[in-house]
């Protein structure tokens, strides 16, 4: 939106222009929907969460005409609400990162969270498998089943399991190595 | 990590469906303190980045949020205020979060009534507070006050930077709190530096003297003569003190950016508040020069980063709108 109209905008919003919200509604609560539904991966809850921002956006619209650049205020509102979003979701507690132990020097601490980071990496990928790829993966690793047994349970044959396992940990592989590359 | 691969590990979640379980665990580790300035860069990033188009469902939700508009201006209803106090203290106090929060409103909080004063990015703002002490706060900073000092202490909250010409008064001591320090002063001019997500706590004093304690450590003091730069680092916890020349930093609130012995990390994020921009770089090959630079008051982020090149050789840099990239 242009700079100038943008702040024309909020000024006139300032002295409760209605049709001025409007527009300024219009052409952000997409984006920030969008912006929101990508971090916590909800449409439904990322709409409620942008019709709540801008609702505090009118409710405190008098304070908006010394706001000089609307789309970063909204920015830090969107960002405030993810974070929020996470520190008050239920599920917080089994989640949280464990605190790592105070003695420890900083180099272990860089270590145990880049140790969470390349968990997150390998589980984002074991997710994006294809299907099939991704069972017998998760059936022989986490479940602990011989590729025998796997093909049994999956009709497959033998061979098939053993080329998808082998596919699987090249793909992991790939970004162990990089991984490492990158932080030790 | 660095900034870039921050930016790619974020931007891999935010474009790909995830199970709940994934789901959550990235959420917890986007809320976890670290890498707090690079986790802002990259979200920054895609807020610029990312942009859709309205549609019938915007229309749509329009409409139900008039609804609601003329509905609460019906009904009058009233926020519990001491619940939204309480949330912007705990928001100071955790400090993962940036400084939004609603501008100057005020509520009422048993029963003074509590002001917030917010300055955005690329701003500074100078207020008069109920004692007639003078707050200069920089770019990015939030003060909490109430509207009148009762009891013993003047106490009030800060998350960024401001400079405080305190007026004396023996008998109450002024007390800036942050989420790490507090900063004790009977009449006399000071800064604190307190942003969200900065690794360091800062407290300078350009005359008469204050005394700066230590959240965690109860019996922690430090007493500053005027021209010292107290430096409190959150990882360490450990205290440094440096003799600065104090009447040329304050300059800020003239607007100069004025950096001693600074290091280009830090310059950059100076000009990240005093622009509103966003300057993505590799903090790994910054290198560990430090830099005594001085911007003057109206230059643009563009002469900013000219003389940046200037100074420092095999600096290069290239701007694209809020962005500013360096190679």
């Amino acid at each position: 939106m242009d700079k100038n109209l943008e702040l024309l905008y909020l000024q006139n919003m300032a002295n409760n222009d209605q049709r001025s919200f409007d527009a300024l509604f219009m052409h952000y609560q997409p984006k920030l929907i969008h912006f929101i539904a990508g971090f916590i991966k909800d449409n439904e809850e990322a709409r409620d969460m942008s019709q709540d921002i801008f609702f505090k956006i009118w409710t405190n619209r008098v304070t908006f005409i010394q706001v000089s650049s609307f789309k970063s205020y909204l920015f830090q509102m969107a960002r405030h609400a993810i974070y929020d979003y996470y520190d008050h979701s239920l599920v917080k507690k089994k989640y949280e990162i464990k605190q790592v132990d105070q003695s420890d020097s900083e180099d272990s601490i860089e270590e145990n969270l880049y140790a969470k980071e390349l968990e997150l990496s390998l589980d984002l990928a074991i997710e994006n498998m294809p299907p099939q790829r991704k069972t017998i993966y998760t059936m022989s690793r986490k479940e602990g089943l011989s590729n025998d047994e796997i093909a049994i349970r999956l009709n497959l044959n033998k061979r098939t399991v053993e080329n998808q396992i082998t596919l699987a940990l090249s793909t992991l592989r790939k970004i162990t190595k990089l991984v490492n590359l990158l932080f030790f | 990590m660095n900034t870039q691969e921050t930016s790619n590990f974020i931007r891999k979640f935010f474009t790909q469906p995830l199970t709940k379980d994934l789901k959550n665990r990235f959420g917890q580790w986007l809320i976890s303190d670290h890498l707090n300035d690079e986790k802002n860069h990259a979200m920054q990033e895609l807020w610029v980045e990312e942009s859709t188009e309205a549609n019938a469902q915007t229309l749509e939700d329009l409409e139900m949020l008039h609804l609601r508009i003329a509905d609460s201006s019906r009904k009058r209803f009233r926020i519990n205020s001491i619940l939204k106090v309480a949330a912007a203290i705990a928001l100071l106090i955790t400090g993962s979060l940036s400084s939004y929060i609603f501008l100057n409103s005020t509520q009422r909080y048993g029963e003074v009534k509590m002001l917030q004063c917010f300055v955005p990015y690329g701003e500074r703002k100078s207020i008069q507070l109920p004692d007639g002490s003078v707050a200069w706060l920089n770019a990015g900073s939030l003060l909490i006050y109430p509207e009148e000092f009762r009891g013993d202490i003047r106490s009030l909250y800060l998350s960024g930077e401001a400079e405080f010409t305190v007026t004396k008064n023996k008998k109450k001591p002024f007390i800036v709190k942050t989420n790490h320090i507090q900063v004790e002063a009977l009449g006399t001019v000071f800064t604190v530096t307190s942003f969200p997500g900065d690794s360091t706590t800062k407290a300078m004093l350009e005359e008469g003297s204050v005394r700066v304690g230590v959240n965690k450590k109860e019996h922690e003091n430090r007493i500053l003569i005027p021209n010292e730069l107290l430096t409190y680092s959150h990882n360490s916890e450990k205290i440094t003190v440096a003799s600065i020349d104090a009447k040329q930093r304050a300059k800020w609130k003239e607007g100069y950016l004025i950096f001693q012995a600074a290091t280009l990390a830090e310059i950059f994020t100076d000009i990240e508040r005093r622009h509103n921009v966003t300057i993505s770089y590799d903090k790994q090959r910054l290198g560990t020069g430090i830099y005594n630079v001085k911007f003057m008051p109206n230059e643009t982020v563009e002469q900013n980063f000219e003389v940046l090149h200037e100074l420092i050789s095999g600096f290069n840099y290239k701007i694209k709108g809020n962005v500013i990239y360096i190679n």
